[in-house]
Order: C-alpha cells, then sequence, then structure tokens
C-alpha cells in the first residue's frame, strides 16, 4: 500500500474516531495554511495538466512561500524530478498525488510520534519553556497551565523573566487567571528565583511546575550560559528535572527558526516544540524544515492569544488540515 | 572585495575571475547562489526572481575593460542593485510639528513597546523633545506595567487609563499633553494579526481621531515569507508613513528588508538591536545589503568604536602602538573600552566573513576578561610601563593579589608580547589582522 493510500486511509479513519470537535479547530486554525497552499496546488494542476519547466518553477514557489527551509526545497524538488523521470510521469494530476505522499514521508519518516508530555514518577514535574524574544512563551504557559489544571493538577508558574519590564506581573496575571500558584520576585537572579521557587513546589506538593524565562536569541553566549546554569540548579532541587524542556517558536519566523531550534537544542536537551501564532500565518511550513533538520517533535501549537488556544500537536490531525482538500 | 563574501558566493564568484568578458556561461554558478543566499536569507520568492534576472541581464552588459576584474564588477553590480532596492535615500522623523504624534504599530511581540521606549529615549537625546509615551494595549496581561516601568526606568511620563476604549484613551492623552508641554506623542498599542478586522478597525479609529504624523509598522526581522501579507494588511489599512525592523542583534539575515522596500515602498526608518532602550539605530541600506550578501558590518563596528573612542585618542594610540610603546597601562584602557562596546561577540560577528573563519559562534567568556583585567590591575603603574622587571616574586604578588594562578599571569604577559610584535608588523606596512 503506498503512503498516499495509508494517508487517505489515515484521514478515514480519523474522521470516523477523532472527536468532531478537534477536527474542526485544526480545520480552522489551519484554514489559512490550507488555503494558501494547497488551493495553489489545486490551481497549478489545473494551469498546466502536463508537468514541464514551468510547472517545476512554479511548484518550488509554491513550497518557498510556505516557509520549508530551502535546503528541504531544494532536495524536496530533486525528489520529485528524479521520480518524474524514473516513473516517466506526465499528468500533473498523478504527480499531485507524489507530491502529497513526498511530503507525508519527510515528516513521518520512520517516527514513532509521542507528543506526551513526560511527567516524573513522584513529585513535581518541572517544565522549563525556552525561545527567543517575543515568540510566546508566557502566554503558551497560561495555555498549558490552563489545560492541565482542567486535567485535575495542581499548577504552580515560577517567574524567571527578571529581565522584561512587566514580565513578572504578566505571568501573574495568567496565575490568577488559571487559579495557579505563583512564585516570583522582580530583578533578581533568574536562578535564584527558580532554587526558592522549586523549593515552594516540592512543599506545596505541586503536581506541574512552568518556569518562564527571558526570551533571549540563540547567538547570545552568556544568555545561553544563564540557560545552563538555571538548568543546573533546577536538577539540584528535584533531580531529573527538567522534564521537559519546550523550545516556542513562533510560527511566522523564516529560515532563522531552524538555526533557533538548532542553537537551542546544543545548550539544553529541547524535548519539544510549541509552534505558535498558526492562527495568523498563511504558513506552517517550518514545521516540516525543523522536524527535517533538527529532528525534535513538535509537541503543541498556539492557535490565538487566549488560554484555550492551544492545541496538543497530532500530526495526523494536522495533515488532514493541510491536505483535506486534496484527497 | 568578493574576501568579504560569504563562502559559497565568494567561491562560485571566484570562477568569473581571469575571464576576458562576462559571459551567461561563467556567470551561471553565481547566479544560482546568488539566489540561494537571498533564499535564505528569507528575501520574498517573487523579489528574488526579478532581481536574479534584473542583475543577469545588466552583468551581461557589462563593460569588463582591460583592467578591471571581472568578479569584483560583478560583485559590485549585486551590492549597489540590492542598495538600491532597499531605497538609497534616508528617511528622517517627523520632528517638526508640534505635537508630532507617531503610532506603532504590528504582530504580536515584534517589539513595539520596546521600540516606543527606544523612540522616545532617542527623541529626547537627539532631538531635545519632552516625549510623552501613551499605553494603548488594553488586552495583553501587564502590557500597560510594561510600558511604565520602560517610562520610569528612562524618566519619561507614561500616560495610561487603565483597560479604557482606546480612542478616549488617546483623546485624553492629546489633552495631557498639552497641559504639560510634551511635544512628541508616542502610542503603543496592542499587537494584533493584519487578518484580525476587528482590530485593525480599532486602529483605524485612533487614526481617524489623532491622526498621527507618522504610522510605524514595527516587524520582526527574523520573518519569513508570510511577511509581505503582514506588511501590504497593515499599509493597506493605515497607510504606514515607515517601518522599523526590530531583533537584528541576533543572526537572522533579515530579508523581510527588502520585501518591505520593494514590495511596499514603504521606508525602514530604525532598526532596533539590542534589547536595551539605546538599542536603535539608523537604517543603512548598505549595510543591509552586506549582511544578507553575508559580507560584514566594517562600517557598524567603526561607528561604535567611534562612539567610544574619540578621533584623537584612537590616532595616539596607533601612534604608540606602531612605535612599540604600548604597554600593559593602555592595554588595560583599551580593554575597558571593549567592555563599553558590548558583548564582543556581536562585534566579532559584525566582521566580514566572520562565518568563515569560525568567528560567528566565537565564545568569549567575560569572566576570562574580567580575570585579565584584575591581574593588571594588580600591577603597579610602574609595572604596568614596564613588565619586562617582573620576576618570580613579583608574579607571584600579582597573582595573590588578582586571585588569578602564576601561570595566568605568565599567560597574560606572553600574550601581550605576542600581541605588541603584531603590532610592530602592522608598523612595516603589512596591516593584515592576525586572522
Ligand atoms: N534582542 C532584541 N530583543 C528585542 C528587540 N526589540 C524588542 N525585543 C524583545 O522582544 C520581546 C517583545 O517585545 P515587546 O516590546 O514586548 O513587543 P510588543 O510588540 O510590544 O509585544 P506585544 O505587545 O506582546 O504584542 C521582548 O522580549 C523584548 O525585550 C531587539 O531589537 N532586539
Ligand atoms: N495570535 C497569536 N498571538 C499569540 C499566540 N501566542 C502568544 N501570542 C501573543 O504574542 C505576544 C508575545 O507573547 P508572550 O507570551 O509575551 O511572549 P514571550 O516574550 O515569549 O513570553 C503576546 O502579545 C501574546 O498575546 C498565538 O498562538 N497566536
Ligand atoms: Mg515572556
Ligand atoms: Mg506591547
Amino acid at each position: 500500500m503506498g503512503l498516499f493510500d495509508k494517508l487517505k486511509k489515515i484521514i478515514s479513519k480519523k474522521e470516523e474516531t477523532t472527536a468532531k470537535e478537534t477536527l474542526e479547530t485544526y480545520d480552522k486554525g489551519l484554514e489559512k495554511t490550507r488555503d494558501e497552499f494547497v488551493s495553489k496546488l489545486n490551481l497549478l494542476g489545473i494551469k498546466y495538466t502536463k508537468v514541464n519547466e514551468e510547472y517545476f518553477e512554479e511548484l518550488e514557489n509554491l513550497l518557498i512561500m510556505a516557509d520549508i527551509g530551502v535546503n528541504t526545497v531544494f532536495k524536496f524538488m530533486d525528489a520529485i524530478r528524479a521520480r518524474v523521470k524514473s516513473e516517466s510521469i506526465t499528468d500533473t494530476a498523478e504527480l499531485q498525488e507524489i507530491i502529497v505522499d513526498e511530503l507525508f514521508i519527510l515528516y513521518v519518516n520512520n517516527e514513532s510520534l509521542s507528543d506526551k508530555i513526560n511527567f516524573a514518577s513522584s513529585g513535581p514535574t518541572v517544565i522549563l519553556m525556552v525561545g527567543v524574544n517575543g515568540v510566546g512563551k508566557t502566554t503558551t504557559i497560561a495555555k498549558l497551565a490552563y489545560k492541565y489544571k482542567q486535567e485535575g493538577k495542581k499548577v504552580m508558574m515560577i517567574a524567571a523573566d527578571t529581565f522584561r519590564a512587566g514580565a513578572v506581573a504578566q505571568l501573574e496575571e495568567w496565575a490568577t487567571r488559571t487559579e495557579s500558584l505563583f512564585y516570583g520576585s522582580e530583578n533578581t537572579d533568574p536562578s535564584g528565583v527558580i532554587y526558592d521557587g522549586l523549593e515552594i513546589a516540592k512543599k506545596e506538593n505541586v503536581d506541574l511546575v512552568f518556569i518562564d524565562t527571558a526570551g533571549r536569541l540563540q547567538n547570545k553566549v552568556n544568555l545561553m550560559k544563564e540557560l545552563e546554569k538555571m538548568n543546573r540548579v533546577i536538577g539540584k532541587i528535584i533531580p531529573d528535572a527538567p522534564h521537559e524542556t519546550l523550545l516556542v517558536i513562533d510560527a511566522t519566523t523564516g529560515q532563522n527558526g531552524i538555526v533557533q531550534a538548532e542553537s537551542f537544542k546544543e545548550i539544553t536537551k529541547i524535548t519539544g516544540i510549541v509552534l505558535t501564532k498558526l492562527d495568523g500565518t498563511a504558513k506552517g511550513g517550518i514545521v516540516l524544515a525543523i522536524k527535517e533538520n533538527v529532528g525534535i517533535p513538535v509537541k503543541f501549537i498556539g492557535l490565538g492569544e487566549k488560554m484555550t488556544d492551544l492545541k496538543v500537536f497530532d500530526i495526523e490531525s494536522y495533515i488532514y488540515g493541510l491536505f483535506k482538500d486534496m484527497i | 572585495m568578493f574576501e568579504y563574501m560569504g563562502d559559497r558566493l565568494s567561491k562560485a564568484i571566484k570562477n568569473i575571475r581571469g575571464m576576458g568578458k562576462i559571459t551567461e556561461e561563467n556567470i551561471n554558478d553565481a547566479m544560482r547562489e546568488i539566489r540561494m543566499a537571498l533564499l535564505e536569507a528569507d528575501v520574498n520568492y517573487q523579489v528574488v526572481k526579478e532581481f536574479v534576472n534584473n542583475v543577469k541581464e545588466k552583468a551581461l552588459g557589462l563593460d569588463v575593460g582591460k583592467n578591471l576584474k571581472p568578479d569584483e564588477l560583478f560583485i559590485k553590480l549585486v551590492k549597489d542593485e540590492l542598495i538600491n532596492l532597499l531605497g538609497s535615500e534616508v528617511a528622517p522623523l517627523e520632528t517638526k510639528k508640534y505635537p508630532t504624534i507617531l503610532m506603532l504599530v504590528g504582530l504580536q511581540g515584534s517589539g513595539k513597546t520596546t521600540t516606543a521606549g527606544k523612540l522616545a529615549n532617542y527623541l529626547r537625546k537627539k532631538e531635545s523633545k519632552h516625549p510623552l509615551l501613551v499605553a494603548c494595549d488594553i488586552y495583553r496581561p501587564a502590557a500597560i506595567e510594561q510600558l511604565k516601568d520602560i517610562g520610569k526606568s528612562l524618566n519619561i511620563p507614561v500616560f495610561e487609563e487603565g483597560k479604557k476604549e482606546v480612542v478616549a484613551i488617546v483623546k485624553d492623552a492629546l489633552e495631557y499633553a498639552k497641559e504639560n508641554k510634551n511635544d512628541y506623542i508616542i502610542i503603543d498599542t496592542a499587537g494584533r494579526l493584519h487578518i484580525d478586522e476587528n482590530l485593525m478597525a480599532e486602529l483605524k479609529n485612533i487614526q481617524e481621531f489623532a491622526h498621527p504624523d507618522e504610522v510605524l509598522l514595527v516587524i520582526d526581522a527574523m520573518m519569513g515569507q508570510d511577511a509581505i501579507h503582514v506588511i501590504e494588511g497593515f499599509n493597506n489599512a493605515l497607510h504606514l508613513t515607515g517601518c522599523i525592523l526590530t531583533k537584528l542583534d541576533g543572526n537572522t539575515k533579515g530579508g523581510v528588508a527588502l520585501s518591505v522596500r520593494h514590495l511596499t515602498n514603504v521606508p525602514i526608518k530604525f532598526v532596533g538591536d539590542s534589547e536595551k532602550l539605546d538599542g536603535l539605530s539608523m537604517f543603512y541600506p548598505e549595510r543591509m545589503a552586506e549582511r544578507i550578501l553575508d559580507m560584514g558590518d566594517i562600517m557598524g563596528i567603526a561607528e561604535k568604536v567611534e562612539d567610544i573612542i574619540s578621533e584623537t585618542e584612537a590616532k595616539d594610540q596607533m601612534k604608540k602602538m606602531q612605535s612599540g610603546k604600548y604597554d600593559l597601562e593602555d592595554f588595560l584602557t583599551n580593554l575597558k573600552q571593549i567592555k563599553k562596546l558590548g558583548p564582543l561577540e556581536t562585534l566579532l560577528k559584525m566582521l566580514p566573513q566572520a562565518r568563515k573563519m569560525g568567528l560567528n559562534n566565537v565564545q568569549i567568556d567575560p569572566k576570562q576578561m574580567a580575570h585579565v583585567e584584575a591581574i593588571i590591575q594588580s600591577m603597579t603603574p610602574y609595572e604596568r610601563k614596564h613588565p619586562e622587571i617582573l620576576k618570580a616574586t613579583r608574579k607571584q604578588r600579582i597573582a595573590k593579589g588578582s586571585g588569578r594562578s602564576v601561570e595566568e599571569v605568565n599567560r597574560l604577559l606572553n600574550q601581550f608580547e605576542q600581541m605588541k610584535k603584531m603590532m610592530k608588523m602592522m608598523q612595516n606596512g603589512n596591516m593584515k589582522m592576525p586572522f
């Protein structure tokens, strides 16, 4: 069975088994992406019935516009061209299936797609949030806190962004809104705040602790070192922690997103990516680029500014949302 | 000139060297590399296509005179065309009106609030203005506190009325400004998506009411191909007077600058290059072109240095270096100046070919620099001028005084000797840098 058929099967199964509401959220959130990409791909198939150079060029254009990494696109185009040649494909309708096929291979490639949060076997589970400036770290903590509160967990937030103006107050307001415990103090060393905060978390028998950190650009050596120090402090108080280090990436980011993922992975053990602001961008291509280049799975996606605007990333629903119209 | 280019590009361009003329064939590789470089810099696909075709056409028409190197001619053409696209004329900020009203708009997290603070700081310092910051982000948690904190640290007034309707806030702010003689009003707005009709209408309402002289789009330099939709979305709704590109202190190439200029013709007025409130610089198309092509930013370094060291000071030091009279006292002074330049990594990265030399990921431990400083400071002024008198006992004393080891003192002295040798080499007309 070809991958394309597999995909079709997954999708039809998805429609039966997945809660309708989930699919609809994906559907809505990814509407932009799908509109952009899929409808253009379809148009391409109408415009060119035969595969030729112009067709290839427009296809490449489409993929680049979706922020799929430049290298990934070029590799992808080579693969498509090779298949066209070896399988003597001339019909664009036929090629369209192959394109979806290859994209799917690109993402799912022999991966067991685990999106689960790694919980501590006993004591507080610590989740560290990292990323460059303004991507949505603090808001994502609010969304995750809300989600796990709903699931009955005792949640705490620690404000270790002691740098940006108003950052502590921002997290504190989210703690109030989500009814989470909160620890923070301004103008101190972030590691110090974490130390004190985690001590409280242990005493209070908290299930889940989220640590908010200041935005840092991956090329700033001192700030990246600070992150190492925070990790050491966390591990000292709660062995095995942090249990998750989530790298937050803004979906509108271009090629630098790959560099971000690579650099943060070098410094800390990134266990997953949260892709934010997917409600606004017409692209979601960065997911493919990061997956191919860095191999870190996306665990959650952000689809808005409210605390309810978070979804567990589910590759099948994602692909469903992306390609529904084509299949 | 091509020594300054990114790795791949410079290799491709070398092929043109020594050619009697530029033909389609011998620039093919170079054109492909340029296309890759631009796409990797997030330059809009459409712009890349036009650009590449345009350069190719012009390159083929180039008259390669007898004494000219075609490779240099070619790369100059590429750079000039890029600068052209980026807009060669400077677009100054409106400052004449009394009061001048400026509004910052943009996507969530792009840097509006920070930039509001930076602009206020800049206008007070360079234009002797009395700015007023107005808090109109009534949505994001603690957005008002953020602006208030910024105002407090700058000692610049912030007007806020909590989460009131924004046009009403602006109205009151204008009155407040009149009473308090604030001549420049900077309105910070909430981040929003260009496709969010309700929130875009809110901005239009402010615009209709206050008629701001400047409506600036604050945009993240790391943005990908979607940038053009964002820029067009905001521009169509508000008729932007300019744009500010933030987070250029990162290692993104910032190809979005090209999309702004070429596709909408909105001028880029400033760039943000630090999280701190003095991190606002003029936009220089030439530097941006060099950054996109990975050619380094010599001008940027020169300017940073100039801010800190006066020209005469620099000349004096140059003389001293070349005459071999440079001593540890001078070295200490230089160290302190370097520290003022900010993180050395940033500076190194501005060097042409930083990437090629592996300097873009160089890690400089500020502690190490502090150790060097401590060692020199533990010397007597006489010792600093005459390091040759430093023997075992003195070294031990210095090590103890600085809390470092004797080996470290030795290492520093050795390195200093080598440095002096290098400076002498420079005097012999051998101006090559050590790397
Ligand atoms: N490194 C760097 N960080 C910047 C720069 N400008 C802003 N930032 C950071 O980017 C993040 C977002 O900045 P804000 O000023 O809060 O952005 P905003 O557009 O007001 O954000 P919202 O109000 O949440 O939409 C903060 O962490 C800032 O410190 C810059 O030029 N360089
Ligand atoms: N549209 C949209 N905005 C978001 C999303 N996540 C965060 N934001 C907004 O992006 C801005 C920056 O978020 P914040 O959490 O402060 O980022 P941080 O600097 O990484 O902590 C805020 O204005 C948030 O409301 C999202 O998924 N969609
Ligand atoms: Mg934050
Ligand atoms: Mg703001």
